[in-house]
C-alpha cells in the first residue's frame, strides 16, 4: 500500500506542474486532544478516521480516476473504499470502478449526519458499471450495472440494474428518485429539494426497504436569511418491526468570519432519549478547525465534553 | 396494519408536498418589473455572497483553499440580473481573455460546478457536514446553463470565472446576453 500511495502521491505531483491534468490529494480526519474522561482518541470524520483521496483528470474534466483510502493511518490499513475510473462521452458519462457511490440521484435532508434517516441510500455502493446522461439539460437520467469479482452471465447485469432520475424545475428546487437492486438492499426511494425562496430549503425524502419492509421519511428545512443566524430542523420516521421517530433541531452563530458558535437539541422516541449540547468552531490556517464541544444527555443524565482538531488539507 | 401504516405515512408525505406546492406559489412571485432592464450584469459583492453563509465548507463561492498552497483557484464572481416580460430562449456567451489572447480561466454553470466541487472539495463527500447545503446552494443560484429557456420574472444568477490562482492580470471579461436569439446585451469588466 505504501509503494501505491507514494506512486500516485508523484502522479498528482507531475499532475500538478502540467496543465493538461488537474489533480488532488486529500486528507482529512480529526483528533479529539482531550474528551471529558480526560482521554485523546483519534476522531472520526464521517468516512473514516484519516480519510486519503487521490484524484486526477484531464483539464475540461473529461476523463479521470479517484480512488480513496479510509483509516489510513492506522498501522493495519490496507483496504481500498472505493475507486473508478471516468470518461465524459457527448451524450454519456461512463464510470467504471470498485464501490461506486454516485450521490446524483441521492436525496439528502439538511443535516443528513443528525438523524437515522438523513438521506436515500442512492444508487449503487457496489462494484460494476455505471452511466449516466449529460446531454437531457435538467433531466438527467442513471443506470447502474454490478459486475462481480465472481464473474457470470453478462445478462445478470440486467437483473440487477439500479436506476435513476433527477429533475430540476428552474427556481423552483429538484426531485431525485431512484431503484437500488444492485446491493441485493431492494430499495425504492424519493425525494423533493424546494430552495425558491431566498434562504429556505426544505427537504422531504422517502424510501422504502422492499424485501426488509422497512419504510423510511423525514423531512428538513434550513433557513439562512437573518444575517449570520442559520436555523435547522429536522424529523424522520422509520418504522421496520416497530416505529422510531426522531426531532433534530440546530441554530448556528457566525461570530467571526473564522468563528461560529451552535446549539442543539435531538429527541429519539425509541428509548426517549434526549440530548443536548453546543460547541464552538474556530477555523485557521486554510484547512484547521478548533472545536470544544459540550452536551448533556437526559436519558442517562451524563455530560460529555470534548476539544477536537478536525482538519483537511489538500495538495 | 402494516399496510395501513405505511398508507398514513404516504398520506403524511403528500400533505408535506402540497406545503411545499404552495410556498412554490408563493416563491414563483418574481414578477416582471418594467422600470427594470431586461438584463443586468455586475461582478457579485461580498453582501450578495453572504447569503451562503460564511463558512467556507457550506458556502460554494467562496475559493477552495489548502493549508500548504493557500487559495487553490481564484473565483471571479458575476452576478446576472434577468428580468423578462415573457418566457423567452436565454443564450450567454462569456469570455474571459489575457492580453495575449489566451483564455484566463474557465466559466462554469449549475451541473459543471457541482462536478468542480466534487473534485476540489477537501472532504469526501460523505465526510464533509455541509457537503449538501453547498450542493443545494450551487442549484439554486448558479446559471442552469449557457443556452436554457427562462420563465417570464425577475431571477438572480450567478455565474464564477474560475482560474488557478491567481487570475491573469490584466484579464479582459466580456458577456453577450441573447434573449430569444434577438435582443444582444454587452458588459465588459477588466480584471487588473
Amino acid at each position: 500500500m505504501k509503494k501505491l500511495i507514494v506512486l500516485l502521491l508523484t502522479i498528482a505531483m507531475v499532475g500538478a506542474v502540467s496543465a493538461q491534468v488537474t489533480t488532488s490529494v486529500k486528507l482529512s480526519g480529526g483528533v479529539t486532544l482531550v474528551d471529558q474522561a480526560g482521554n485523546a482518541i483519534f476522531a472520526r470524520d464521517g468516512s473514516g478516521t484519516e480519510t486519503l483521496t487521490f484524484k486526477a483528470a484531464e483539464k475540461d474534466g473529461k476523463y479521470g480516476f479517484s480512488i480513496t483510502y479510509p483509516d489510513v493511518l492506522a498501522l493495519d490499513a490496507t483496504a481500498v473504499s472505493g475507486w473508478n475510473v471516468y470518461y465524459v462521452g457527448d451524450y454519456v458519462k461512463y464510470t467504471l470502478g470498485y464501490k461506486l457511490s454516485n450521490s446524483t440521484f441521492r436525496a439528502s435532508l439538511d443535516q443528513y449526519s443528525k438523524t437515522s434517516f438523513g438521506r436515500l441510500s442512492g444508487i449503487s455502493d457496489a462494484n460494476g458499471i455505471f452511466l449516466q446522461s449529460t446531454t437531457l439539460g435538467d433531466l438527467i437520467v442513471g443506470a447502474f450495472f454490478p459486475v462481480t469479482t465472481a464473474g457470470g452471465p453478462t445478462l445478470d447485469l440486467l437483473k440487477g440494474a439500479d436506476a435513476g432520475v433527477k429533475y430540476t424545475i428552474k427556481d423552483i428546487g429538484f426531485a431525485q428518485a431512484y431503484l437500488n437492486l444492485a446491493t441485493g438492499a431492494n430499495k425504492v426511494g424519493a425525494g423533493f429539494t424546494y430552495n425558491a425562496i431566498k434562504g429556505l430549503t426544505v427537504a422531504a425524502i422517502s424510501e422504502i426497504g422492499i424485501d426488509a419492509k422497512k419504510y423510511s421519511f423525514g423531512v428538513s428545512a434550513n433557513y439562512g436569511g437573518i444575517d449570520k443566524l442559520t436555523i435547522h430542523l429536522q424529523a424522520c420516521d422509520v418504522y421496520a418491526t416497530t416505529n422510531s421517530f426522531e426531532v433534530y433541531g440546530q441554530a448556528d452563530y457566525a461570530l467571526l468570519d473564522n468563528v461560529s458558535a451552535t446549539g442543539w437539541g435531538k429527541f429519539v422516541s425509541t428509548g426517549n432519549v434526549m440530548k443536548v449540547g453546543a460547541f464552538v468552531d474556530y477555523s485557521f490556517a486554510n484547512g484547521l478547525t478548533l472545536e470544544g464541544n459540550g452536551s448533556y444527555d437526559f436519558s442517562t443524565s451524563k455530560l460529555g465534553a470534548d476539544l477536537t482538531i478536525y482538519y483537511g488539507v489538500s495538495f | 396494519m402494516k399496510s395501513n401504516i405505511i398508507k398514513n405515512r404516504y398520506i403524511e408525505l403528500f400533505l408535506i408536498l402540497i406545503f411545499i406546492l404552495t410556498l412554490s406559489s408563493c416563491a414563483t412571485a418574481h414578477k416582471y418589473d418594467s422600470n427594470k432592464p431586461f438584463v443586468k450584469i455586475t461582478q457579485a459583492t461580498s453582501t450578495d455572497l453572504r447569503q451562503f453563509g460564511s463558512n467556507p465548507s457550506a458556502n460554494p463561492y467562496i475559493e477552495p483553499k489548502s493549508l500548504f498552497r493557500g487559495k487553490i483557484d481564484e473565483f471571479f464572481i458575476l452576478k446576472i440580473s434577468l428580468n423578462l416580460p415573457k418566457k423567452s430562449k436565454i443564450s450567454i456567451v462569456p469570455r474571459a481573455i489575457r492580453p495575449d489572447g489566451k483564455d484566463s480561466g474557465r466559466f462554469y454553470t449549475r451541473d459543471s460546478f457541482i462536478e468542480y466541487w466534487k473534485f476540489k472539495d477537501v472532504y469526501d463527500e460523505d465526510a464533509n457536514p455541509y457537503g449538501n447545503t453547498k450542493m443545494v446552494a450551487i442549484q439554486r443560484s448558479c446559471l442552469p446553463s449557457f443556452e436554457y429557456m427562462q420563465k417570464a420574472g425577475n431571477f438572480e444568477y450567478y455565474l464564477p470565472l474560475v482560474s488557478p490562482n491567481p487570475i491573469a492580470r490584466p484579464t479582459n471579461v466580456s458577456i453577450d446576453v441573447f434573449i430569444d436569439d434577438v435582443a444582444s446585451f454587452s458588459y465588459i469588466y477588466l480584471i487588473e
